[in-house]
Order: C-alpha cells, then sequence, then structure tokens
C-alpha cells in the first residue's frame, strides 16, 4: 500500500474505530438501562463534580434509588458548585428534576432567577445549626464549620483572627481565591463580618503571612498536606479524614473566640422539573437516616439531619460557636486590597 | 470549494464565541477593570517568555554536544517531561523545591521559572529542529570552513533565526497568558491574571457577555503581537547529530535540569505518598477509567490529524495564516460550557464533547509551534507545483503530508498527551469519575492527595503510550 492509501487507512480505521468503541458502549448502557425500559421514567439530576465523583456519596445514592424507583438516573455535571445556577439557567427549561449542591451564597442567585418547587419534607427533624437555613424551596442536607486547620506539632494554633497577623505565621497561611472558590469566599466574609470596616486594613496585614491562596480548596489543602502551609482554612470536619482514616491525631482544628463561619449544602427541585415526584423521593432518600449517613462519610460534613450518628469521629470534634457570615458577592474590599 | 472549507475550519474554532453570541441576550460591555490585570498577565507572560527563549537557546547548546541517535531520541522525550505532570504536582514539585532554593518560593519570579521550566524544553526541542530544516547548508559550510563555535553562534545562528526566536517567543507567551493556577498559586498575594479576571466575572457577576469581552480583548492583543512581529521560516524537520561541534558540553547538565528538577520534585512528592497512603476501599473501575482516558486521548490525536489534513488542503492563504497565528482559545469555562449547552449531555456524549473541547484548546497553540511553520516552509514548492498544473488534492497528497506528515503526528501526539493528563476542562463536561485524571481529581477533592499522587504514575504511562502510538504511526504512514 502506498503512503497515501496508508494515511487513509489509518485516518478512517482510526476515527472509525473509535465512533465503533463509543457505540458500542452506548449500546451497552442503553441494554442495562432496563429500569427505563420498564417503567419509561427517567429522572435528571444537576450536580457538582466532586458529588459524583468516585469518592462521593452521589454514585452510591443514585445507585440505591435506581433499585427503589425502578427508573433510570441520569447525573449531569456543572463542574464547579459555584456554577450550578448558572448551568442550571444556560440548559433547557425541562432539563433538570433535581439540583444538588447550591450553598448559602448560591442560594439567593437561585431563588431570584429560578423558579422553584415547593418541598414537602415535614417529617425531618434538622439539625438545629441549619434549622435557619431550610426554607420552603430549598433542604439543606450537609454543612460544616469552617476554620484554620493544623498540626499540633508545627505551631501554635490561632485563638482570633488578630492572632493571624502575628509573626509567628510568617507566610505560613494557606487561603483560597473567593473568586473561584467557595471557601476562599467563606474566609472573605468572616473576615468581613468580624473585622466590619477596618478589614481591608486586616487583608493588608495579613498579606505577609500567606504562603499561598489558591484557585481552590483542594489546591490549598494539597499544599497544607504536603508540609508547605502551616495553616489551611478548611473544614472542621476535615479532621475526620485525618483521624478516622489516617489515623493521624497530629492534625487539629484552631478555635477561634470570635466564632466560626459555616458553610450549608442545599438541594432544590425547579419548577420545570418533569419526574418531581421521583425528586421528591430521591431528597426524601438523602434525608433519611441512611443517606445521611452515606453523605457525612464520603463528603466529610456533618448530617443536616438532628441524631443522626455517623461515626464516634464526628463526636470528638471540636464544637465551635458560629457566627452568620453575609452571603452578599461584593468583593471590592479584596480587589482593593489584593489587586494593588 | 477551498474557500467554504476554509471558512467552516475559522468557524470550528470560533464555535465557542459562536455559541455564546446566540446564547447571551443582554450585553454588558466592560469598563476598564480588565486593564490592571491584562497588565501583570503581560509582564508575567513576557518576563516567562523571555527567560524560556534564553534557557531553551543555553539547553539547546548543551543539547547539541549529545552524540548518539539514541540520545537524541531520548533528549526529545526528556525536554517533553515538564508538560506531562499534571499541574497540581508540577506546582508541589516546585514548592517541594523552594525548600532548597528560596528563588522558588513566591512572587513573580518563582512564577516565570516555573513557566520557564516548563516551557524552555519546548524552546529547546524547536530550535535543534530549526538548526536542521533551515540553517543545515550554512552550519555545514561553516563547520568545514573551520569557523569558531563562537563565531557561528553569534555570527550565523542567532541573526539566522531572529524571526524564529521571535516566533518562540510569542508561543510561551501565549502560553503564559492563559496559565492559570501557576500564576495564583505562586504568584503572591497580589497575583492576579486575565484568566482569574475571566472566572471572576462568571462565578461571582455570572456575567458570561463580560467574560467573552475578555476574551476577545485576550485575542485581539495577541493578534497585534502576531502583525508586529516577523514572519519566521521554518519546518520542524531534520537531525541534530551533525553539528555536536557546535554544542558545548557544560551546558548538557543545563539541557537535563529543568526536567530532572520537576521529574525529582514530582518523584519525592510520589514517594512520601508511598509512605502516608492509607488503603482504602474506594469505587473505581481502573478499566473503564484507562479506556475512557485513552478514548479522549486518541481522540483528541484524530482529530488533530484531521484538522491538519483540512488546513493543509486549503493552505496558503494569508488570511487563514494570520488567523491560525493570533487566535486564542477562550479559556476553559467558556469553551467548557459552550459545548456544554450543546444537545447530549448523557452516555458517550461527555466523552465526544471533550475530544473537541480539548482538541480547540490544544490545536492553536500546537499549529502556532510546529505546524504553521511546516506548511509555510512549502509554500513556494505548492505555487510552482501550482502553476505546473498540479491540482489541489495532488498537492495535498504528494507535496504537503509526503513532507510535513512527522510534523502533524508530532502535533497529534503531542496533544493526545496533554488531553490525558487533562481535568480542568473535562471537569466541567464530565463527571468526577470518567477518566483516569478525572478520577486523581476527586481524590484530590476528597483529602486522598497520596493515592492520586501516587495514580499519576499509570496516567504518565498511559499518556505515553498516547504518545508513542501517533510517534509509531507516523512511521508507518511515511514508510
Amino acid at each position: 500500500m502506498k503512503g497515501r492509501g496508508r494515511l487513509i487507512v489509518f485516518l478512517f480505521g482510526g476515527v472509525a474505530l473509535l465512533v465503533a468503541i463509543l457505540f458500542a458502549r452506548s449500546l451497552i448502557r442503553l441494554k442495562n438501562t432496563t429500569y427505563e425500559q420498564v417503567t419509561g421514567k427517567r429522572m435528571r439530576i444537576l450536580a457538582y463534580s466532586s458529588f459524583m465523583g468516585s469518592t462521593g456519596p452521589g454514585l452510591q445514592l443514585v445507585e440505591d434509588f435506581k433499585k427503589q424507583c425502578q427508573c433510570s438516573v441520569e447525573v449531569s455535571n456543572a463542574g464547579d458548585a459555584g456554577l450550578l445556577v448558572e448551568r442550571l439557567l444556560l440548559s433547557r427549561k425541562d432539563q433538570f428534576d433535581l439540583v444538588i449542591g447550591l450553598d448559602q451564597f448560591a442560594l439567593a442567585d437561585a431563588e431570584k432567577k429560578v423558579h422553584w418547587r415547593k418541598i414537602n419534607l415535614d417529617d425531618v427533624a434538622f439539625a438545629p445549626e441549619v434549622k435557619s437555613h431550610v426554607s420552603a424551596n430549598f433542604v439543606p442536607y450537609d454543612w460544616a464549620p469552617m476554620t484554620f486547620i493544623y498540626r499540633k506539632d508545627e505551631i501554635e494554633p490561632p485563638k482570633a483572627l488578630g492572632d493571624l497577623l502575628s509573626e509567628d505565621y510568617r507566610s505560613k497561611i494557606a487561603i483560597q481565591d473567593p473568586r473561584s472558590s467557595t471557601p476562599g469566599f467563606e474566609f472573605f466574609q468572616w473576615v468581613m463580618a468580624v473585622k466590619k470596616q477596618n478589614a481591608a486594613e486586616f487583608f493588608e496585614a495579613l498579606k505577609p503571612n500567606i504562603q499561598s491562596i489558591s484557585p481552590s480548596w483542594s489546591f490549598s489543602y494539597g499544599l497544607f498536606k504536603k508540609g508547605l502551609s502551616k495553616l489551611v482554612f478548611s473544614y472542621v470536619t476535615s479532621l475526620v479524614y485525618h483521624w478516622e482514616v489516617e489515623s493521624d491525631h497530629r492534625y487539629q482544628a484552631a478555635e477561634f473566640i470570635d466564632g466560626h463561619p459555616y458553610q450549608v449544602e442545599f438541594a432544590g427541585i425547579p419548577e420545570s422539573c418533569t419526574e418531581c415526584e421521583l425528586a421528591q423521593h430521591f431528597l426524601k432518600n438523602m434525608m433519611s437516616v441512611s443517606g445521611q449517613k452515606l453523605i457525612a462519610s464520603k463528603n466529610f460534613m456533618f448530617p443536616a439531619v438532628a441524631a443522626v450518628e455517623v461515626s464516634s469521629t464526628y463526636s470528638q470534634l471540636p464544637k465551635l460557636k458560629l457566627i452568620e457570615t453575609p452571603v452578599d458577592k461584593d468583593l471590592s474590599v479584596w480587589a482593593k486590597v489584593f489587586r494593588k | 470549494m477551498r474557500s467554504v472549507l476554509r471558512i467552516s475550519l475559522v468557524l470550528f474554532f470560533l464555535s465557542p464565541i459562536l455559541i455564546w453570541l446566540v446564547v447571551i441576550k443582554n450585553w454588558s460591555p466592560p469598563g476598564f477593570e480588565w486593564i490592571i490585570p491584562l497588565g501583570r498577565t503581560f509582564l508575567q507572560a513576557g518576563l516567562s517568555a523571555l527567560t524560556s527563549v534564553v534557557l531553551g537557546i543555553l539547553m539547546a547548546m548543551g543539547a547539541l554536544s549529545l552524540r548518539s541517535p539514541k540520545s537524541e531520541k531520548f533528549l526529545e522525550f526528556w525536554l517533553l517531561i515538564p508538560n506531562l505532570i499534571p499541574q497540581l504536582f508540577l506546582i508541589l514539585a516546585v514548592l517541594n523545591l523552594s525548600l532548597f532554593v528560596p528563588f522558588f518560593r513566591s512572587g513573580l519570579p518563582a512564577v516565570v521559572i516555573t513557566h520557564s521550566l516548563l516551557n524552555c524544553g519546548l524552546i529547546a526541542l524547536a530550535l535543534l529542529r530549526l538548526f536542521g530544516s533551515k540553517l543545515s547548508g550554512f552550519l555545514d559550510l561553516a563547520v568545514v570552513e573551520g569557523a569558531s563555535r563562537r563565531m557561528i553562534w553569534f555570527e550565523v545562528i542567532v541573526p539566522s533565526l531572529k524571526s524564529e526566536l521571535w516566533f518562540l517567543f510569542l508561543f510561551v507567551f501565549s502560553v503564559c497568558l492563559t496559565s492559570f493556577s501557576i500564576p495564583l498559586v505562586l504568584g503572591g498575594p497580589s497575583a492576579t491574571n486575565f484568566e482569574i479576571l475571566i472566572y471572576e466575572t462568571l462565578r461571582l457577576n455570572a456575567d458570561w457577555s463580560r467574560a467573552l469581552y475578555y476574551a476577545v480583548i485576550q485575542i485581539v492583543v495577541l493578534s497585534i503581537f502576531v502583525y508586529l512581529i516577523p514572519k519566521p521560516q521554518w519546518a520542524w524537520t531534520g537531525s541534530i547529530s551533525r553539528w555536536q561541534v557546535l554544542g558545548l558540553k557544560r551546558f548538557v547538565p543545563l539541557a537535563i535540569a529543568p526536567s530532572a528538577l520537576l521529574l525529582a520534585g514530582w518523584l519525592i512528592g510520589v514517594i512520601s505518598s508511598f509512605k502516608h497512603f492509607v488503603p482504602e476501599d474506594l469505587f473505581f473501575d481502573p478499566f473503564t477509567a484507562a479506556l475512557n482516558t485513552m478514548i479522549v486521548a486518541l481522540g483528541v490525536g484524530f482529530l488533530t490529524l484531521w484538522l491538519c489534513l483540512w488546513i493543509s488542503y486549503v493552505w496558503p492563504n494569508p488570511r487563514l495564516a494570520w488567523f491560525m497565528k493570533s487566535y486564542l482559545t477562550p479559556s476553559n469555562a467558556i469553551t467548557g460550557f459552550a459545548l456544554l449547552l450543546l444537545p447530549g449531555q448523557y452516555f458517550e456524549w461527555p466523552l465526544v464533547k471533550m475530544i473537541v473541547a480539548l482538541t480547540l484548546v490544544s490545536f492553536p497553540l500546537l499549529f502556532r509551534w510546529l505546524g504553521q511553520s511546516a506548511l509555510e516552509s512549502l509554500e513556494e514548492q505548492i505555487t510552482v507545483a501550482r502553476t505546473l498544473g498540479a491540482s489541489w488534492s495532488q498537492i495535498l497528497f504528494e507535496i504537503i503530508w509526503p513532507e510535513r506528515a512527522p510534523v502533524f503526528f508530532r502535533m497529534a501526539a503531542l496533544s493526545s498527551l496533554w488531553a490525558s493528563g487533562d481535568f480542568a476542562l473535562s471537569s466541567i463536561m464530565a463527571e468526577g469519575h470518567r477518566t483516569w485524571a478525572l478520577w486523581i481529581e476527586s481524590l484530590i477533592n476528597s483529602y486522598r492527595l497520596d493515592l492520586a499522587s501516587l495514580l499519576t504514575i499509570p496516567l504518565f504511562a498511559l499518556g505515553l503510550i498516547c504518545y508513542a502510538f501517533f510517534i509509531g504511526a507516523a512511521r508507518y504512514v511515511s514508510r
């Protein structure tokens, strides 16, 4: 065969092979969706990527639900949790039956821009920390206070936000950028809530102590785990992973007298849903004792339902004083300090 | 026919922007808030490109003194190593090194050095090929005539390659212009860049129109740069082993150092992960993840080849050349979400979208680096062939492909290598366990950095298999 022939065979053959593999796998998947063939029901969920990731609770929840409902469940990815509402707005109106992963910052936008269906979960006894966040349209399904995590053999922990300015923490603190990360936004709003009009001065004075500002929580936590930073802004429940999975009790959470911000994650059913009952049923499963245990243990967060005991490690975590932080998205103070 | 194909090619590359033009209803033009981030991004990208080119020249000097054809082949792979390591691990490697070299620690120098370590190998590789393609006659003559090494370097090589060096500068500049994590993490508290401005606009203000304006500003500014720099004439061909005499042995360590440093930093991380790794029972189907990774990586490689074929058929055209030189794919979020808006969310469609998106992002850069000059250097032959009555398909299959297939296959190999390790763009389109890289990302997101670190080794191997596949295929096709 001449060069030209070989090229054509290679180009067409390669693409044909890839298409054939994709086609065959689609057929196998279609064949496996027996539930849809039986009942004709198909629920579509929109969630952020790590909820449905290999270590998240989503896959297990979906598999369990499929067995119960005899329906098929399709999950779409919104990538970053901060872009869930945008993803929903950009989709076809009836595309999703359930949205999972909104945080309190996205909630205002979600409420304003999308119509939501009322959720009936009267029989759920919510944990006191999230009770104030329960609304007719959104269900909180997990939560966790945020603080600085440290290793006890490396530094003395700060006890107040003001302590973070100490020279002892020079180039040791890892935080996240509020422009691209929800924990970063929590930290920013925490400082705004505590320092109020002095927030800009605080950020300015904090600069020399910042080891890194990462685009995401995972990035900054990676730097901390590798010992490159000594304090990282994270969830108090991060300790569960270190204590339970790694059996490493050097990891501790700093307790601040100023109080701590906390993150709550919500789910909601868009008004445009087509399998609304299934979505409601799925939510009920999420809020059941087994669902809550699964979510809390996989996400390393606290369950949103009272009296759900995930493991003894959760009860050993420090009980942090919580404060409410603003949820508006005004980052002008950050821009003023950090874009100089 | 050719003009229709040309227009459709341009439309393909512009498709993320076109999709948004259809979707966005309300337009909010930007003020001047982008000037400072753009200025800073330019400074960072400019310094990174300059350092990369200087370092690349020194590395090429060292590499030239390597003698055997075997070491030449190994060198090519060695110089590309920094591009194989996932970005988080690359940053961790740099930060590991910062414990010994304070210069790496933070601020603009850290960003510039990291970008340089990443790109200087590419520059050195391009320069080595240039010696074979553009300067081989000069160099042979100079060596035979007994010109000194110094004279050859300063009176032949550098002056003759001025426009090519500018071109390589521009290539690194455009890569660093869209760099996201490195400037943010290593740049220090006041670091900001244009990409994060785009992300901020999307995430906090949900203003897609303004983000799109920013992306267009980036493209326009890059086009101006392209217009200003001289036009290079070179192709990625030829062997370097003839001119060992031009090499400087003392620079050999420098040629090896960037990849060795990053590889060492990465391996230190992997070894420490072995120590801390805790076995857990996690959901994971390695076969499916590996298969999906291969499908995406090979798909990107094949699409790259098809695009090369497409461009080769409609070449030469000055407007297309200008477009390809100055076009910069909009940021990951804009490109990823644009494709997400197209129908097809389930079954294997996310993989297909990943293939298209990753090609859209990698192709313009690779074409600027390798493909364009390869085609431009054949323009004279094409003109002669046309004058003698050759048809366009004859030119494509009898001139362009026989001569440039190795370049196009190398582009395919590199694009598939990069695609195999991507998770930034892929995570917008597919859930967190579809490919090996996405699985690594989901492990990083759930505290399991050590396991993720270990899993970069198989990912590395998968990337290399895809790379070797296209390099091997090039031999089969051009035999």
